[in-house]
């Protein structure tokens, strides 16, 4: 069966505490690849994007520890979607990899809010668009081959629940209920990276 | 169909997985013929813009997603790249390899042992997950580790026998190494002996210094991928997949250091630029662990490790392990430095250094100790240049100073001032490296009194040194 998002803590809250090993696992696998997408997809080699990971990575992580543990745990994931979002962008809008600079210097950079120009804008875009694909991936691996065909050729291309059921040889309420699992499913792990809101 | 009225209940369980599965076929009649309960259901698990959203987003998604295989278990996978093969002792047959077991399961591929029925020998194949000989940026690094390895020929490094495609699928071929992994050894007997322990992390310097001669940084040095091959002491180090050319630009890693940092460099840690001396920070975590049977850095998340890595000092390797000498215990220390510059310089000069080690242990009557060398201040390079441009100034004023003083007829100070020769004061940039911290940061000190005191109109009036 699959697992309910809703009904257990949130990812993100539970990565604050060091102790969460799993959490942080799932959280970093997730964000790991967004990041990487998007520094290859801005013409950044794979060298250079993998470094680029690690230090938007490293400093998101050391970004947790400086939030206010009093604070509700959904403003907590907020914060910390903007974060990481922030951070993504700077990146990115920076180029190559910062090499000399001291790390606290790099972390302070990372971490400051971008400017809004054409080009963050855009980033901004990417940034969910590569967030839906990592965690569209990440589904794809979750579910069965008929499950994920259900969805993918409703949802993405169009087909009617009629024309996908008679492709997939199943029958018309198992598209309904396949493709419900699947949106549920990628919901709740787009939701663990992006809120869909952005900073403005 | 037997039921036609709407249950909202219905939808609740089957979205929180509770629904039973005798029930779901009922469920799914319903939501065909009801197209308030379709509705509601695709409502219940997203709101309109994510759906629209979805399809924007996964339309131009890469091929990989639309069309890659759910998961499979490695038989499964094996099945499907084998063929049949005669020998009933056999999984099957890959090139012109008969499989006979499946040795390991990693994160991006498999490791068969096969015999080489033209050799009679048997070889460990490894080879690219099914899953992802269609993934362009995996199939590139698998290839680039197959070059890496098979271009470091050494004793103690992974010998490559071949690399080759089979049906598509892209694998490697090594010696079959019958032993256990330096990890398997440390889970079994750690702490290990001194002795022990010195010989194994030389052997390991010795392959690493191979490989950094081909410019190559292993960036995965830990104890799971060194092996011991039984019967004899030699010891390999092996899986070059993260290993990368110090002036490549076109590989991709994308999903490294998913793993446990726990062997990884501070610098590798925070993604900065890292040069020959991270391999050998590890190489100190693998003797930390082979002496004390566990890392230097622990702690329950990846993050806590890493955490610890960049800012933690270990405990001292002699505190845990009573038997392990003061001086492996610093050298450990040593490798173990956060700054690169104060590590050791290359992999040669830890082997070696190690090797004196060993031969001091196995003779110590005739060999004497080596000693570590003195470490590179932990200060910059260029604030060393500004300070010993200071210290120059300042003695050339402190010797002016004493020059017109002596010349002063009634010496009327009232204020000593430390004497030129009382002062480490080095006279070329080189020479600093060998002083330690301390001295510096007396001289610092020094420095920073006779610069207040030069400045300081109360105590040095010009009408007291010039009469």
């Amino acid at each position: 069966m699959m697992q309910v998002p809703d009904t257990r803590p949130s990812l993100l809250v539970r990565i604050r505490d060091a102790n969460h090993a799993e959490a942080w696992n799932e959280f970093s696998s997730l964000y790991r690849p967004v990041v990487f997408a998007l520094a290859t997809r801005h013409g950044m080699t794979s060298h250079d994007a993998e470094d680029l990971t690690q230090q938007v990575l490293w400093t998101v992580s050391r970004a947790i520890e400086r939030f206010d543990a009093d604070r509700k745990d959904a403003r907590f994931r907020t914060w910390l979607q903007t974060i990481a979002r922030r951070a993504i962008i700077n990146a990115v809008t920076r180029g190559k990899p910062d090499r000399a600079t001291g790390s606290e210097q790099v972390q302070a950079i990372l971490l400051s809010q971008p400017e809004r120009t054409e080009l963050t804008m855009t980033l901004e875009w990417d940034y969910r668009r590569e967030v839906f694909q990592v965690a569209a991936e990440r589904v794809r691996n979750e579910v069965s081959e008929s499950t994920w065909q259900a969805f993918w050729r409703t949802t993405v291309e169009n087909q009617t629940p009629r024309d996908a059921a008679k492709a997939i040889g199943c029958r018309v309420g198992s598209i309904y209920t396949s493709r419900s699992r699947v949106m549920q499913r990628l919901r709740a792990l787009v939701q663990e990276l992006d809120f869909g809101e952005s900073d403005a | 169909m037997k039921q036609t009225h709407c249950l909202q209940e219905q939808i609740d369980s089957f979205l929180d997985g509770t629904l039973p599965e005798e029930s779901l076929h009922e469920f799914e009649a319903h939501l065909e013929s009801c197209s308030v309960c379709e509705t509601a259901l695709e409502r219940r698990v997203a709101d309109e813009r994510f759906w629209n959203d979805t399809k924007r987003f996964l339309s131009d998604a890469p091929t990989e997603i639309k069309t890659r295989s759910g998961n499979e278990d490695a038989i499964a996978s094996l099945q499907r790249i084998v063929s049949p093969t005669d020998d009933p002792e056999m999984i099957g047959r890959f090139a012109g390899y008969e499989v006979r077991a499946i040795v390991g399961v990693g994160g991006m591929g498999m490791v068969l042992k096969a015999l080489d029925v033209a050799l009679d020998r048997y070889v460990a194949i490894k080879v690219l997950h099914p899953l992802y000989a269609t993934h362009s940026a995996a199939r590139k690094r698998f290839e680039r580790e197959a070059q890496a390895a098979a271009a470091v020929l050494h004793d103690n490094v992974i010998a490559i026998y071949g690399v080759d495609t089979w049906n598509g699928t892209p694998y490697l071929v090594m010696p079959y190494i019958k032993g256990e992994s330096l990890q398997q050894r440390i889970d079994r007997q750690a702490p290990l002996e001194v002795e022990q322990t010195i010989e194994i992390a030389m052997q390991i310097a010795r392959g690493l210094a191979a490989a950094h001669d081909q410019g190559l940084i292993h960036r995965d040095i830990k104890p799971a991928n060194i092996l011991m091959p039984s019967g004899v002491s030699r010891v390999i180090v092996t899986d070059f997949g993260l290993a990368r050319a110090s002036d490549d630009v076109s590989l991709t890693h994308s999903g490294m250091l998913a793993g446990t940092p726990q062997y990884m460099s501070p610098e590798q840690a925070m993604g900065l630029h890292l040069d020959y001396r991270s391999d050998l920070f590890s190489l100190g975590a693998v003797m930390f662990a082979m002496l004390t049977g566990r890392p230097p850095f622990r702690a329950e998340s990846p993050y806590g490790v890493m955490r610890k890595i960049t800012d933690a000092r270990q405990r001292s390797v002699m505190e845990i392990n009573a038997s392990a000498p003061h001086w492996l215990s610093d050298l450990i220390d040593r490798l173990l430095e956060k700054s690169p510059d104060r590590r050791f310089e290359s992999a040669h000069d830890v082997a070696d250094h190690l090797e004196d080690c060993l031969a001091h242990l196995r003779q110590p009557a005739t060999v004497v100790l080596p000693k570590l060398k003195p470490q590179r201040s932990k200060i910059s390079n260029k604030l060393v240049y500004s300070v010993s441009a200071v210290v120059l100034l300042c003695v050339a004023m402190i010797a002016a100073l004493a020059l017109s003083e002596r010349l002063t007829p009634t010496g009327n100070r009232r204020h000593e001032i430390a004497s030129p020769s009382d002062v480490p004061v080095p006279l070329d940039g080189m020479s600093l490296w060998t002083i330690d911290d301390s001295a510096l940061t007396e001289v610092e000190a020094e420095i920073r009194q006779l610069r207040r005191d030069l400045t300081n109109p109360n105590i040095l009036s010009t009408e007291e040194i010039l009469p």
